[in-house]
Parts: structure tokens; sequence; C-alpha cells
């Protein structure tokens, strides 16, 4: 036994030696030394002497179910574990956009009927947390919306098909993400995110034709995660990491795609925050009146395309003319004009007390709503800009 | 002892009467209305567990029962006509036990999940309200006319006797197949289900590799379980014929269930597959992530399994004469044997998520540590998992084999066997129960936070999954409780019949080289 004893030791040895120098780390190793230990006494067991039968042959095989059990259970114990409580809180989250995206769901269905009963439609409660909304605006997404994006991409395990900084993905199923920001649109992103055969990713088409991608985040995911996803992905802009380009579902041709400005990483705006004009609440900023690009995003706030919960349109009808019963009718000019700029933001950012007006406040930053407002002042024009006669 | 029979004969019947009347009471949707201490999921995976495992041996058993007797009748051997029906009074016990299980389960579904068993019975109403309970009487009907006409139906009539075996079999798997159709929708739900035929709710992704799966699986597991049957009776046994018997009764289930086990790895192989196609962020949850640790231990389990019914073999034939020369392949096949468990067994990394965990200072370096570098990550993927399983099989095929080229050269005696070898019978039931356990919960933890996936939410504090630790315990408990039962139903249907005349008419000569 002693002898036997040593060759495996000598075995043990060789093992580890060899499959260290081969490239294996080394708790593989010490598996590998646990194998050649397991082999040694199965021998033992090979060339042992036949037992005697048990004596108590009932208590025998009640220890050796114990034995069993216990041996398994404290295998089942000793292999590495994750900690329960981050699973918890994933869970917790998930759950929370579940029951997110359901409300949006039940109340939008809602509010079809009743607007198919021709009943008055109160604004829709938006359903997310102050600070989840905050920071919705695609076009300089905040530290907080990023952060809350790649908690996102954890939570429905992004990671279990891209790279982002080199981890995750075993095995070739999706692109790397590190310069998504880079080549896509945030259109195309969120279009992809929801339907994945929106476009090929260049050099997956084996994948795509597979439907590796699941087709499932426009049921798993509330509105607001994709947001967060959105712009956590569109903050990756890494052009040293090759993210391969969009193609054409049926042409194979690359897509045309207008590339975002690089967004400020995570944080910028944290550290520059001087840079930025200061805008408050009681005066529309210097020149945003007839400012076409400020026009521009305030068309998007109020067509609901910045933030889909906030939809001016929806009462006040794209072109201005209400299409709810009440709803105040940018087209007229003696009611646009006849309050100041800074009434308008309150009544934007606090709502209109016993009305269906909503305090947009939460949902919309201090910016967005000067956007909104000043593409609102351009209804009564006929879409010309023009400097706001109350100011 | 004869009262306690027909008392637990009347069980399923009961069962039934209770769930239509209590069903009808709980059925309607709401907030659970109970929340039991130490946990609803823990009560409800403890049970339905319980009744799985019942329920694979009442359902496994019979397949290999009937065979027996139809092999015992067509050679007039009356070694196999013993097993059988040996086998068939354990399995009446252990059926009035799945009844009881069953019923239980029902209940706790109804009163602690009553929303998702509402969603349920809505969709399935035909297979779960009527083909269930029907099947159910049927089979309990068939059941015990098989047992109880044994004596009666033999000769001119033994045929009859054997059609009710089959009979039983379809029944039971019919039933198994409709249950199948709820489980598997629960993992991969058709996606218009709401405007979907019974039929295309029941054909759902991956109900036919269920069915395949668990059909094979209940056969394996019925040679384990009547391998561990004849192993206790074998160290209970105070004659050398009672232990010839026994020694014999065991070698067959013993090969049953390691043959059927060997066909095992590819309908699993395709079942994992179907739920890649379905969602493969299901797969890769199972094999990569949360789930990867319970896959390392399904390894062991498979593994050690293989190593435990070669050493069987090697026992078995370490009793013939003339058997000496196989004994070096033997064991250069044990090393094969345990180097394939070693590939089997490397993971991708040594920790249980796909990512280091977020607390981790230094993600690089913990990485570097624990994980196989590029140019051996191909250890940890399916080609060489597979290479690895086809090797244990070819093993376990050869020794087999050796096994049989001994045993017409040599002499063996029945009954003389090492009693180590019995514990290795009894190690391979056990280790089954435990594999069937641990998988059984890898198909319900796949489905993550919901109760039907993306259809149906789990929103109760217990919607994570679990760590391996946890489920082991979990496991190890509902293991040792099946075996208890299982010890009952074994002491109920044989040590009470070992009085009785046809134990020792059906006596096997204790020297021989015959096995079938």
């Amino acid at each position: 036994m002693l002898k036997s004893f040593f060759i495996a030791l000598v075995v043990a040895s060789a093992v580890f030696l060899i499959t260290n120098f081969i490239g294996f780390p080394v708790i593989f190793s010490w598996v590998f030394v646990g194998f050649v230990f397991i082999g040694w006494l199965f021998l033992l067991l090979l060339d042992a002497r036949p037992m005697a039968m048990p004596g108590r042959p009932l208590l025998s095989i009640v220890i050796f179910f114990l034995l069993a059990s216990s041996v398994l259970f404290l295998i089942g114990n000793f292999v590495p574990q994750y900690d329960p409580r981050e699973e918890i809180a994933k869970v917790k989250r998930l759950q929370s956009n579940f029951v997110k995206k359901e409300l949006a769901a039940q109340q939008e269905a809602l509010q079809a009927e009743m607007e198919a009963a021709g009943m008055q439609v109160a604004a829709a409660q938006p359903i997310t947390t102050t600070e989840e909304a905050t920071a919705a605006a695609p076009q300089a997404p905040s530290p907080e919306l990023i952060a809350a994006g790649e908690t996102v991409y954890n939570d429905f395990e992004c990671y279990n098909c891209h790279k982002i900084g080199g981890k995750g993905g075993v095995k070739r199923r999706g692109p790397a993400l590190d310069n998504v920001g880079g080549v896509l649109s945030a259109d195309l992103v969120r279009e992809k995110i929801l339907d994945p055969t929106v476009f090929i990713a260049e050099g997956f088409e084996r994948e795509y034709d597979k439907g590796v991608m699941p087709d499932t985040y426009s049921v798993q995911m509330a509105p607001d995660s994709v947001d967060a996803l959105v712009a956590y992905l569109m903050s990756l802009q890494d052009s040293s990491v090759e993210t391969p380009r969009p193609l054409d579902p049926d042409t194979g041709e690359p897509l045309q795609v207008q590339v975002a400005e690089a967004a400020p990483p995570a944080g910028a705006a944290e550290e520059a925050p001087a840079a930025a004009p200061e805008i408050g609440t009681e005066h529309m900023p210097e020149g945003w009146w007839t400012d076409p690009e400020i026009i521009a995003k305030g068309k998007e706030v109020y067509e609901g395309v910045a933030n889909p919960e906030v939809n001016c349109s929806a009462c006040h009808g794209r072109d201005g003319k209400p299409v709810l019963t009440g709803a105040a009718d940018f087209r007229d000019p003696e009611l646009v004009a006849g309050l100041s700029d800074t009434e308008w933001f309150n009544k934007v950012a606090n709502g209109v007390p016993d009305t269906p007006m909503t305090a947009w406040g939460e949902k919309l930053t201090v910016e967005q709503i000067w956007q909104v407002i000043a593409y609102q002042n351009t209804f009564h024009t006929g879409g010309k800009p023009e400097v706001h006669q109350n100011p | 002892m004869h009262r306690i029979r027909r008392l637990l004969a009347v069980v399923p019947l009961a069962v039934l009467v209770l769930l239509i009347s209590g069903g009808t009471a709980w059925a309607a949707p709401g907030d659970p209305p109970v929340t039991l201490p130490w946990g609803n999921r823990q009560w409800i995976w403890f049970i339905a567990q319980l009744h799985l495992d019942l329920a694979a041996f009442i359902l496994g058993a019979p397949i290999f029962i009937v065979i027996s007797e139809i092999i015992g009748w067509w050679k007039q051997d009356t070694r196999f006509e013993r097993l059988a029906r040996e086998m068939t009074r354990v399995t009446v016990m252990a059926y009035s036990l799945t009844a009881l299980f069953g019923g239980f389960f029902i209940f706790l579904l109804i009163g602690m999940y009553p929303k998702v068993t509402s969603f349920v019975v809505e969709l399935y109403f035909p297979i779960w309200m009527m083909l269930y309970p029907v099947g159910f009487i049927i089979e309990t009907v068939l059941i015990y006319t098989y047992n109880y006409t044994w004596d009666r139906w033999q000769g001119a009539r033994k045929v009859w006797h054997i059609v009710t075996g089959v009979l039983l079999n379809i029944v039971g798997t019919l039933i198994m197949f409709g249950q199948n159709a709820i489980a598997s929708f629960m993992l991969t739900p058709i996606q218009d289900y709401q405007n979907a035929s019974l039929w295309e709710l029941i054909n759902n992704p991956t109900w036919w590799p269920l069915n395949i799966h668990r059909f094979i699986a209940n056969i394996t597991f019925g040679g384990f379980i009547c391998g561990m049957v004849a192993a206790i009776m074998f160290l209970l046994a105070k004659r050398d014929e009672e232990r010839a018997f026994y020694d014999w009764m065991g070698f067959i289930g013993n090969f049953i269930g390691l043959f059927s086990f060997a066909m095992l790895a590819l309908p699993g192989y395709i079942f994992g597959k179907e739920i890649y196609a379905y969602d493969a962020s299901l797969g890769i949850y199972m094999m990569s992530d949360r789930l990867s640790m319970y896959f390392e231990m399904q390894g062991i389990l498979i593994g050690t399994s293989y190593l435990i019914g070669a050493y069987y073999i090697w026992t078995s034939m370490r009793r013939i004469t003339k058997s000496e020369r196989f004994a070096p392949f033997m064991k250069v096949g044990f090393g094969l044997i345990l180097l394939a468990n070693a590939i089997w067994i490397t993971p991708r990394h040594w920790f249980a998520t796909m990512n280091p965990p977020a607390t981790v200072e230094n993600p690089d370096l913990f990485i570097r540590l624990r994980e196989l570098p590029a140019h051996l990550g191909f250890l940890a993927l399916m080609p060489a998992k597979n290479t690895a399983a086809f090797a244990s099989i070819l093993v376990v095929f050869i020794a087999y084999v050796f096994y049989f080229v001994s045993i017409r050269r040599g002499e063996m005696t029945w009954g003389k066997i090492n009693p180590t070898s019995q514990f290795a019978l009894i190690y391979l039931a056990f280790a089954a129960i435990w594999t069937m356990g641990l998988m059984g919960a890898v198909r319900e933890l796949a489905r993550k936070y919901y109760h039907i996936y993306l259809v149906m939410p789990d929103l109760t504090n217990e919607a994570y999954t679990p760590t391996l630790g946890f489920a082991s315990l979990m496991i190890t408990l509902i293991t040792l409780v099946f075996f208890a039962l299982i010890g009952l139903s074994i002491w109920l249907g044989l040590r009470t019949h070992v009085a009785e005349p046809e134990a020792q008419d059906v006596s096997i000569p204790a020297t021989g080289g015959s096995h079938a």
C-alpha cells in the first residue's frame, strides 16, 4: 500500500507539473491531482480482499445511505457558489421592471378603451421612478442613466453573447460592443434590442440566420429599461475595438447610419458642469426661442420621441390642434402670448390642477421643458420660429 | 399487514375525491392565501420532487417488469417471473405513495400558487383535469388487477396478464406525456399561446425531447431501483437460495439500468439543444452562468455512476473462474473512466457565474486564476464532454463483453459475491435519484424568475436561483425521504411475503452461467 501510495504521489506530482506547464490555472491542476488520488484509492478497492457479510445489514445500509448523502451534500457545498444576495437584488430589479411594464401596458389598454368609448382621457400617469426618469433625454444621457443601463445589461445577461472590455461571451454568438455607440445610432440600437431581425451585424450572418439573438426583449424589458440600456450602449465608443457594421438583411449592403455625436462618458457631466450654460426655471435661455436645433429637440419631446412616456401631441395634437376636449390650442396666438415664459414653464413642470394636464417636471429635464416650450411657440406662427411676445 | 396493504390500495381513489372537492374550493385566483414556514418554494420543491421520484419509479419499473414477465413466460424461466412478481409488489406499494404525494402536491400548488395554477388549468383543462384523473383511475384499476391476478392468471390466461401489464405501461406513459406537456410549456411556451390549439400547446418545442428523455430515464431508474431492492434483500437474506436469487436479480437490474443509462446521454443532449434553440439565454444560464455548478455536480454523479457500475461488473467477474486474464484490461478501463470524468467535470471557469462577482476587486486576476486559457478552452465545450461520455460508455460496454466471454468459459456461483458489490448497487440507485433531483431543479430554475417563461413572472421573494449548496441540502433530504419510503415499500411488499409458497417455488439453482 505504501509503495502504491508513493507511485500515486509521483504520478500526481507529474500531473501537477505537466498541467501547469501547458497552461492550466493551478486550481485545475489541483483537481487533476485529486483525480489521481481517487484513482489510487479505487485501485486499492479493486485489489482489496472481499469483505465479510455485514453482521447488521440494516444498520450497514442506513449508514451507507447517510454516508453517501453526506458526501454528495459536501461536494455540493464545496464547489464554487455565488452570493445569493446578489441574485436576490437582481431578481428584485427584474421583477420591478416587469411590474412597470405590465402597468404601462394596462394603462395603455385602458386609455385606448376610453378613447374608443369617446371618453375624455386623462393624461397618462407615467410609471417610472424619479431617478430613472429624470435622465431620459437621449442627447445627453446622465451618468445615472448610463449606470442604470449597465445594470440592465447585466441583469438581462447580454454578456452571455457579447463582450465589453474583453469580458463575456464564452462562445462566439454576438459581436463585441465596445464601439457600438460609434457605429450605430441610438434608434438603431433600440430597434435591434426590440427586434433582432432589423439588421445583420457584419460577420455574424450565420448567427443572424440561426436567430441566435433572443427576440424576447420587447416582452421582457420595460420602456425605461430599454432607454437606459440604449444610453449605456451609446456611451460605448472605444474605437480601438472593432464593432461590426450593420447590414441590410435583404440586400446585405451596409446600412447608412447617422452616427450620433460622441456622447460624454459616464461621469463626464459631473467633471465638467461649469462648461454648460446655466439654465434656470425663470426664463427661456438666450436665443432658444428661435434656435432651430432647440426647436428640433423640442419637437422630439413634444412627440414622445425623446421620452416615450411624455407625449404632448397625444392631447394637444401633432400640429398644435387639440385632440382632447379642453386641451390648450397652441395655434391660438392670444393663448400662447397670454402667458409669460415663466408661466408656461410652471404649467409644463407642475401641471394644471383639476385638469388632465399632468406635472411633467419629474419626467423632463429643465432643458427639455424649455425646448418643448420653444417648439410649442411655433404652432401659432405657421412653423416660423419667433421670439415669444410675452417674455 | 394485509390490512395495511388494502388501506394503501384505496388511497389513490381517495386522493382523487379530495382533489376534486378541495381543488374546486381553492381554484379562485388571488394572492397566495398561505405562506408556510420554511418558505413556500421549499415546500413545493420537496413535495413535487418526491412525487416525481416516486412517479418515475412506478412508471419505469413496470416497463421491465412486463419485459421480465414475457421473458420468463417465453423461456419458462421462473427467475424472471419471480423478479417481475417481487418488483410488482414493491411498485404497488410505491404507487399508493405516489398518489398521496401527487395529491399533496396539487393541494399545495392550489393553496400557495393559485394564479399560476388557475392559468395552467385554463390552458390545459382537458389534459390536467380530464386525462390526468381519468388516466389515473384506469391505471389504478390496471395496476391492482395486474398485481392481484398474478397467481390466478397463469397458464392459458397468462397472456391476459401480460396484456394487462402492457396496457398499464401504455396508460402510464400517456399520463406522463400529458404532464410533460405542462412542464415543458412552462419552460418553452409557444409565443401565441392565447390563440393556440390544445395540440399546439402540448407540442411545444421541448415536449418530445422531455418525453423521450424521461421515458428512457424511467427505465434507467427502474433498473437501478430493482438493483437496489435486490441488494437490500441480498444483504438481509438468511438463506443461500435467497442470496442466489437476489444476486441474479441485482445483476439484471443493473444491466438494464446501465444499458438504458448509456442511451440517456443522447436525448439529454437533444433536450439541451432544443432549449438553446428556443432561447439561447436559457441554455447559457444553465451551462455557463448561475446553474453551471449544478452541471459540475451532474458530471460528478454520472462519472461516479459509470465508475461504480464498472466496479460492480468487476466484482461480478471476480467470482467467475478463468476471468483473471481480463483484470489488467479492466484496470486500464477504470483509468479511462477516471480520465473521462476529469474531462467531463473540467469547467470553463471555477466560479459559479458567467462573469466574476461584482465584489471582486481585480476581475482580471480573478479570471486568470480560475478560467481555462483560450488554447485549452475546447475542454469546456460539448465535443470534449461528448467524447468523455462516449469513452465511459464504451468502457462499460467492453467490461460487459469481458463478463460474458468469461461466463462462457468459466464457472460461477450465484450468491457468492463480494458484498461491496451490493453497496455499489445501492449507490447507483442513490446517485440516480440524486441526479433526478438535481436535474429536476435545473429544469425548474432555468426559467429564472418566471413561473412560465416570458409569460408569467414569479413575483414572490423566492424567485431567485438558490446556490448549489442549498439545492444540495434540499435534494439530499428528498433523496433520503424517498429511500425511506421505498424501504417501507420493500418491507410491506417483500419482507412480509417471504413465508409465502411461491417465494420458495421459484428459487433458482445456485450454480450456473445462464442469464437470460
